[in-house]
């Protein structure tokens, strides 16, 4: 006997009418134009409107990475309309907080990418086919691309072409608390004196391990250096560059591992956490709190920074009684200079990740794009860029600009792009510095010496990095 | 006028938009896990990937296997390792802990005022937002600031066996992996559970009682056996859910941004297998989706694997057939 459940018809056809016509609904709304505004008669010819979606991200200070691509838009319609051009340039933004490399892929699948982005990750960019090279538009137009920095084009240059153009950049001082050398006898003519002494080489940080000795022993500060609780650069690539490290082969583009570097790099910050005990061994995974208000509120002597963290004391609240740092604190307690030459004979060093500007290879306008991004980075926008987000400018003309020259930090922080280095383009560089802060964290805690760091690290790195790696005695 | 329907039909109807959530929410991922895990996909040839998608075109091939199962990745056996560790012990606490922790609440603790404050309490984390959950643990175990240390000196632990840093400092780094996600997760067997005891009928604990029986055993002897369904259930769950979940982790070890967290996780001991596949599919420059799905894959089969076992082990056949006993 066949079962049948018996619905009552006059149930079920509302239903399915209201099924029904949410479907219609949803084809005819697809379907149907909106309905088109008969056009009033008019002297003038409609205006093209060109439309160019820019993407970036970063800290909320950094949302000129997106609006200084529509204040260029703005230059090029004052331009337009002044010539009679019935041209308009409309900047679609996004910006997020953080990396948008998912969102990009899709938007790419979709084919629906931005004309622009503002990134870093040259390599899987340009080798993903998301970006198109740029000599040939660097060429045209290079009367407007001559005071870029030179030394920032090493930072665009991957496999022999040029990607994008440098958005910003920073460098990686290392800031010391002027209270406390006081506190110790200095003077003040000695310590104003500090940075050009690390800048000539006069002082090393042996010499500041022997400085940050006294001042802990004297119970002037709890730690005499703080640096990173990860990665990010600094100090480690610049100690491993100091002591002649190489990180890439530039014939090859492979990543090179420099033993002797690595080992010298190594034993230093062994020497600091574990023999001088100047260095926590804990200081991978500290908090960035606990950082910053250790060397703001004068705990801490030497702070491995980054220039964008002057401006961070001023809008964060980590001064125990001030709260936010004044800027005349900061100049009346806390100096920077040049990371010093780890040992006599060696050199002082910064290091900088400059952000870049790209055209999309889904872009429409791709030469306007580029226009755009050459103006976002010409001076006077470069200086609106760097002064409110605390870095540094990539045209060597924005210091003679009058928002620029305001900013006395910037002003004197400017000669350190002379003494600046780069971390390599190579798309395994994150499989690279896993395995080196690995190291590092066991050496600093004593888990391991600096010798057997580096024999895992080598054994890791062969394995992750195969034929792409380099191993130099 | 009546519409007829089939009578077979009628139950597909009532359950189409769940198994059209399983179809594309579990069913959908996993086959796309298994297909993007004999790829070498990537950030790289994304573009070419999707422009081929499911053609031949697409370049298939069997290294992101022969990297997992003949140790060509240096990480893996370490990964695996962790992940045991991590599974089981946090599964303890989440189901064996759990289980005491219920009947503790349900059965020895007669007011139900109590009983309920007590089970509010331990479902404060699961209320709690992630983050949150994860912040207050990282200042909980600051050396410096923290209140853990504190309070186990005050309980009389030694200084010197307390550790410089609970999250750089094996095995107290594993010790804190396992009591953060088995303390959030213990709520939920307990929720399970306590339902479950209270709907025994209180005839059957009345009847032991006036046989004489001790409270101990009557929490051995009837409460633990009426178990079986949601312990088998919470298990299970758990041990999925374990097997995937790595977002404490994620947030306590990484916390400080700015790249190289999976390098202080490997550090610390701490890299379970799914962060190592999230690491490898979102952290890394060059996003190896390929490589992450294949390593995504090992977890779904070892998954299944397991869930097998549990029936086994609890008689899901009998479970499931219906009672002897005339109710």
């Amino acid at each position: 006997m066949a079962y049948s459940a018996q619905i009552k018809l006059s149930t079920v056809i509302p239903v399915i009418l209201l099924i029904v016509g949410i479907i219609i609904g949803f084809v005819a709304g697809y379907a149907m134009k909106p309905p088109v505004a008969t056009p009033a008669p008019t002297p003038t010819p409609a205006v093209k409107t060109i439309k160019v979606a820019v993407w970036g991200s970063g800290s909320p200070v950094d949302v000129t990475r997106v609006d200084n691509i529509e204040r260029a838009a703005s230059i090029l319609n004052r331009l337009f309309e002044a010539v009679g051009v019935d041209v308009k340039i409309e900047v679609e933004k996004q910006f997020f907080r953080g990396d948008y490399m998912e969102k990009l892929t899709a938007a790419f699948a979709a084919e629906e990418a931005p004309d622009i982005i503002a990134m870093k990750n040259l390599p899987v960019l340009a080798d993903g086919g998301y970006v198109i090279a740029l000599d040939d538009y660097v060429e045209k137009y290079s009367d407007l691309l001559e005071d870029v920095y030179p030394v920032l084009w090493k930072s665009v240059k991957y496999k022999g072409k040029i990607w994008a153009l440098p958005q910003d950049t920073e460098a990686r001082p290392l800031y010391f608390r002027k209270d406390v050398l006081r506190q110790l006898g200095w003077s003040e003519e000695e310590i104003e004196a500090l940075p050009e002494k690390i800048k000539n080489g006069e002082v090393t940080l042996l010499d500041l391990i022997e400085v940050a000795k006294e001042a802990m022993d004297k119970g002037l500060v709890e730690w005499g250096f703080y640096h990173r609780p990860n990665f990010g650069g600094t100090p480690f690539v610049i100690l491993y560059y100091q002591y002649g490290g190489v990180l890439q082969d530039p014939e090859t583009g492979k990543l090179v591992f420099d033993k002797s570097a690595m080992l010298k790099m190594l034993q230093l910050l062994h020497r600091m956490a574990q023999v001088d005990k100047v260095l926590p061994p804990t200081m991978i995974g500290t908090s960035w709190r606990e950082i910053h208000a250790g060397f703001v509120n004068g705990r801490v002597l030497f702070w491995f920074g980054g220039t964008w963290h002057w401006a961070e004391w001023q809008r964060v609240a980590y001064h125990g009684e001030l709260g936010e740092l004044p800027e005349e604190y900061e100049w009346e307690n806390i100096g920077f200079a040049l990371v010093p030459a780890p040992e006599p004979g060696l050199k002082p060093l910064t290091l900088s990740s400059p952000y870049l500007y790209y055209v999309t290879a889904q872009s429409e306008n791709p030469e306007l794009a580029f226009l755009l991004i050459t103006l976002a980075t010409s001076a006077p926008i470069d200086a609106i860029h760097a002064v409110d987000s605390g870095h540094l400018p990539v045209r060597s003309t924005t210091v003679d600009q009058p928002y620029y020259k305001q900013s006395k930090f910037h002003r004197e922080v400017a000669y350190m792009l002379e003494h600046t280095s780069f971390e390599p383009l190579h798309p395994k560089w994150g499989a690279y510095k896993d395995a080196w802060i690995t190291a590092i964290t066991k050496v600093e805690k004593g888990e391991l010496t600096p010798e057997e760091a580096l024999q895992e690290m080598i054994t890791t790195l062969q394995a992750e990095l195969g034929d792409e790696l380099v191993i130099r005695e | 006028m009546a519409l007829k329907i089939s009578r077979k039909m009628l139950p597909w109807i009532f359950l189409a938009p769940m198994l059209m959530m399983i179809i594309f929410s579990w069913i959908a991922p996993v086959l796309l896990t298994v297909y993007l895990g004999f790829t070498d996909l990537s950030s790289k040839n994304f573009l070419d990937f999707i422009r081929n998608f499911f053609t031949e075109n697409v370049h298939l091939t069997l290294e992101n296997f022969e990297k997992i199962f003949f140790a060509k990745d240096p990480y893996v056996v370490e990964a695996l390792t962790i992940t045991a560790i991590y599974v089981v012990s946090v599964l303890s606490i989440n189901a064996i802990f759990a289980l005491v922790l219920s009947i503790a609440i349900a059965y020895f603790v007669r007011n139900e005022i109590v009983s309920m404050l007590l089970r509010v309490s331990w479902l404060i984390p699961r209320i709690m937002p992630g983050i949150i959950y994860a912040l207050v643990w990282n200042w909980f175990i600051d050396p410096k600031y923290g209140l853990l240390n504190t309070l186990l000196k005050f309980a009389g632990v030694p200084e010197a066996l307390l550790p410089e840093s609970w999250l750089l400092s094996p095995p107290y780094s594993q010790i804190l992996m396992i009591v953060v996600n088995g303390y959030v997760g213990a709520s939920f067997g307990m929720i399970i559970y306590t339902a479950a005891i209270k709907s025994i009928p209180t005839d059957i604990i009345n009847a032991a009682l006036v046989d004489g029986a001790s409270d101990f055993q009557i929490a051995r002897h009837i409460i633990v056996p009426l178990l079986k369904w949601p312990m088998l259930f919470v298990i299970s769950w758990q041990t999925l859910s374990l097997l995937s979940s790595y977002e404490y982790i994620l947030m306590i070890w990484g916390s400080g941004g700015g790249g190289g967290y999976a390098g202080i996780a490997r550090a610390a001991k701490v890299m379970v297998w799914s962060l190592y596949s999230y690491s490898k599919a979102f952290a890394a420059e060059e996003h190896l989706y390929g490589y992450a799905s294949a390593l995504s894959l090992i977890l779904v089969i070892v998954g299944v694997v397991l869930i097998i076992t549990y029936f086994k082990i609890f008689g899901f056949r009998r479970l499931m057939e219906p009672s002897r006993i005339e109710v």
